[in-house]
């Protein structure tokens, strides 16, 4: 019941945009906004009887940060007529194809290769690529069902993308499913990578509601796994790359939110009952789309990430629709005012903190720092108050790394001289015994002398220390 | 100070540097409206992003050598080259992300993380060109580069791939500093240990061509606090590929190595070095 006063509104909607002058932006460019500051709507303009007007004076742009507040657009608008047929138009075909488009058109089951939808479909396709011979578009095809799979990447050439679309068979049970939002959302993407420019369409043509694998079946999808993708996130993602969604019911049952979805991009919804009328919906959508016209102008700059904006001619105005400004550094996210501040402030402490340390440790007592390679640990030996011995064995007080075999006997002694207030240090036997590189047999040592017995190197320190 | 101790606080550092970039550029955000057009106000993005980490990385040194000078000359040519970088990161990298992203096709999210990062490894490079460039050093240009695109690499990919952008960019300005320290560490011809008086302890890298030693501030190693260190420079250390050599500044200067006079000596490692007052031990690292 709900899905027929659907329909029956939607019909008095168009019957009423029929009737009456209607201007609509159909699509937005953005991509220049961070270059150039210029930002492209497309627009559609009919009279009461649906045909695109030709004036092209009394347009006013408005924009809004939210909606609700709205500016006009000071600079001049540089309108071209014949942008879409001049630069021609992308546009990604998605065909439905499920299980049941290999029913009948009435929705019965049937081997008849001839009354299939998906036959009828094929022809309609068959038509569509021949009306777009003589112009500069360009036409891309993808198949849905539970996967999402590209069959021709956009070309001019009929024969090349016919060939393709002639390999598409019916699915496997397992394959049958309607992955309609998830494939809405993945051909979001397409224009993106194929580096279009121009005009960007994606024409979706479905014959059921949108049909998850995930829950319906109950094992996770092969790509999307647990994910069950969103009317909204379909919407977000369009509209965030500049595409216009067309929708066409191909068949009885309907997706509740397709045409919501096509809407709120731009798009129409269209119904389909036979492969004649799916090819008169084709043309009519490219020719809606060669009749548009582009509007340039300079877009001014909002807080928000998000800007909206709309048409007026006269005394008609369009529906508000929205672009995002690209901000290189994502979006800010909301934080407030006062916390930026703060962090602001404790970084700068952090930092003025940081510039203020000693880093260095200070020893208070006399004693021998000994180096190891690499500077990685240091190890402190303190210093005694009458002997300090360093030798190989374990026993020393100071144990150092020998040339030779461990020995009993010290290789150095460092001896405290109540009178001179200073230590001095007495060469024994087994290793050679240095004080800054040269050989000594007994040397009073001075903060900062580099001792080495042996192998073992060792700075002496007894800087600002108090002995006794 | 250790080699480990001194990269974890080059890394301290540039986590302070994060901080206040995702500071500054938040209230950059906050200032949108009135920058005309959003190409300026991704330049000032940029710009304000490259101010906090350049000034940060810039005053690394003179932290580390307790130096008020070089503090805030190092602060001064960081915050330049920073603001430099960053709008010449913003273009380079987002031109790349442009190029990029159009020509590949559907791409896993590790994969765009990637590309971003890949960006942000530019943009690293440039905010860590300051110290070079303020020592007019070769060595320390090439190991802030070097630094810069590994630690912006790392950095840019986790900050893509987590969703929170105060501990993105917080990783970000970390990488940076902890791989520019790294570099450091690797790049230098040895370090002069400083065995006694007011900076007992630091480790003075070997890491520009020519360094003055003397007790004014304008020295590359200032030795305040030591007498008999003549002000101006009393003597330079030259490092060339064939060797590390050290000499007074003049005739009627001394310097004294392993306690003897020189008038020019080649330093080799353990060599203990003597001006004025001050004593250094030449070491590898």
């Amino acid at each position: 019941m709900k899905k027929i006063t659907a329909i029956i509104l939607i019909l008095i909607m168009t019957l009423f945009s029929l009737a009456a002058e209607n201007i609509a932006i159909t699509g937005i460019d953005s991509t220049g906004i961070l270059s150039s500051q210029k930002v492209d709507l497309f627009i559609t303009h009919t009279d009461d009887g649906g045909a695109a007007i030709q004036d092209e004076g009394g347009l006013n742009v408005f924009e809004s940060p939210d909606g609700s507040e709205w500016f006009p657009v000071k600079s001049a608008l540089k309108i071209d007529r014949e942008a879409n047929r001049r630069d021609g138009i992308g546009f990604l075909m998605l065909m439905d194809n499920s299980g049941s488009m290999y029913d009948d058109l009435n929705g019965k089951a049937t081997d008849k290769e001839a009354d299939q939808r998906m036959t009828h479909a094929k022809a309609a396709m068959r038509t569509f690529m021949g009306s777009i011979e003589d112009s500069r578009d360009r036409v891309a095809l993808v198949s849905f069902n539970t996967d999402y799979k590209l069959l021709s990447e956009s070309t001019r050439n009929r024969n090349v993308l016919l060939e393709q679309m002639d390999k598409i068979t019916k699915p496997e049970s397992e394959k049958a499913y309607t992955e309609l939002y998830a494939s809405l959302e993945r051909s979001s993407q397409f224009f993106k990578n194929e580096g279009e420019k121009g005009r960007k369409i994606v024409v979706v043509l479905s014959d059921g509601e949108n049909y998850p694998f995930f829950k319906f079946n109950g094992d996770l999808h092969p790509e999307y796994g647990e994910k069950l993708f969103t009317p909204e996130e379909a919407v977000e993602s369009l509209n965030k790359e500049g595409i216009t969604l067309y929708a066409i019911h191909f068949g009885l049952k309907q997706d509740p939110y397709l045409g919501q979805i096509a809407h709120e991009t731009g798009g129409q919804v269209f119904d389909a009952r036979n492969g004649e009328e799916l090819a008169r919906v084709y043309d009519s959508i490219r020719q809606a789309v060669r009749d548009e016209y582009r509007v340039t102008y300079k877009a001014g700059v909002f807080n928000s990430s998000r800007v909206f904006v709309k048409i007026a001619a006269g005394s008609i105005e369009s529906e508000a629709r929205y672009y995002y400004n690209s901000a290189l550094f994502g979006e800010s996210g909301n934080i407030p005012l006062p916390l930026l501040l703060i962090i602001l402030i404790i970084s700068v402490v952090a930092w003025l903190i940081l510039t203020k340390i000693r880093f260095e440790q200070t020893n208070s007592k006399p004693h021998l720092e000994m180096i190891q390679p690499g500077g990685l640990r240091t190890r402190i030996e303190d210093l005694k108050l009458d002997k300090t011995y360093i030798g190989t064995s374990d026993k020393h007080d100071v144990t150092i790394a020998g040339t030779g075999a461990p020995s009993e006997k010290e290789s150095a002694t460092i001896i405290y001289d109540d009178e001179k207030q200073a230590f001095t240090l007495i060469a024994g036997e087994g290793e050679a015994t240095l004080v800054n590189n040269r050989e000594v047999t007994r040397q009073e040592l001075h903060t900062g002398d580099v001792i080495k017995v042996g192998d073992s190197l060792m700075i002496f320190d007894d800087e600002g220390t108090q002995v006794r | 100070m250790t080699e480990s101790g001194k990269i974890g606080l080059y890394t301290i550092i540039g986590a302070i540097g994060g901080l206040a970039a995702f500071a500054l550029v938040g209230l950059v955000t906050y200032l949108k409206a009135g920058f005309g057009s959003y190409l300026v106000f991704n330049i000032v993005m940029g710009a304000s992003f490259g101010l906090a980490i350049g000034a940060v990385l810039g005053s690394v040194e003179g932290i580390v050598h307790g130096n008020r000078n070089k503090i805030m000359t190092g602060l001064l040519y960081g915050a330049l080259t920073g603001i430099a970088g960053g709008i010449v990161g913003v273009f380079l990298g987002q031109s790349l992300l442009l190029r990029f992203a159009r020509n590949l096709g559907e791409v896993p999210m590790v994969v765009s993380a990637l590309i971003h990062a890949l960006c942000w490894m530019i943009m690293g490079m440039f905010l860590s060109l300051g110290e070079g460039i303020r020592s007019r050093s070769g060595y320390k240009l090439a190991y802030g580069i070097l630094g810069g695109l590994t630690g912006g690499l790392l950095g840019g990919f986790l900050l893509e791939i987590l969703t929170s952008r105060l501990a993105g960019l917080i990783i970000l300005g970390c990488a940076i500093t902890f791989f520019y320290a790294l570099m450091e560490k690797n790049f230098s011809r040895g370090v002069l240990r400083v065995l006694n008086g007011t900076m007992k302890g630091r480790k003075l890298a070997l890491n520009q061509r020519k360094l003055t030693l003397g007790c004014g501030i304008g020295n590359d190693l200032a030795l305040i606090g030591y007498d008999g260190v003549q002000e101006k420079c009393h003597a330079v250390i030259t490092v060339k590929s064939e060797g590390v050599t050290i000499e007074p500044f003049s005739h009627r200067y001394k310097v004294f190595v392993n306690d003897e006079k020189i008038q020019k000596a080649k330093l080799k490692y353990e060599d203990v070095i003597r001006i004025g007052e001050a004593r250094f031990l030449y070491e590898v690292k």
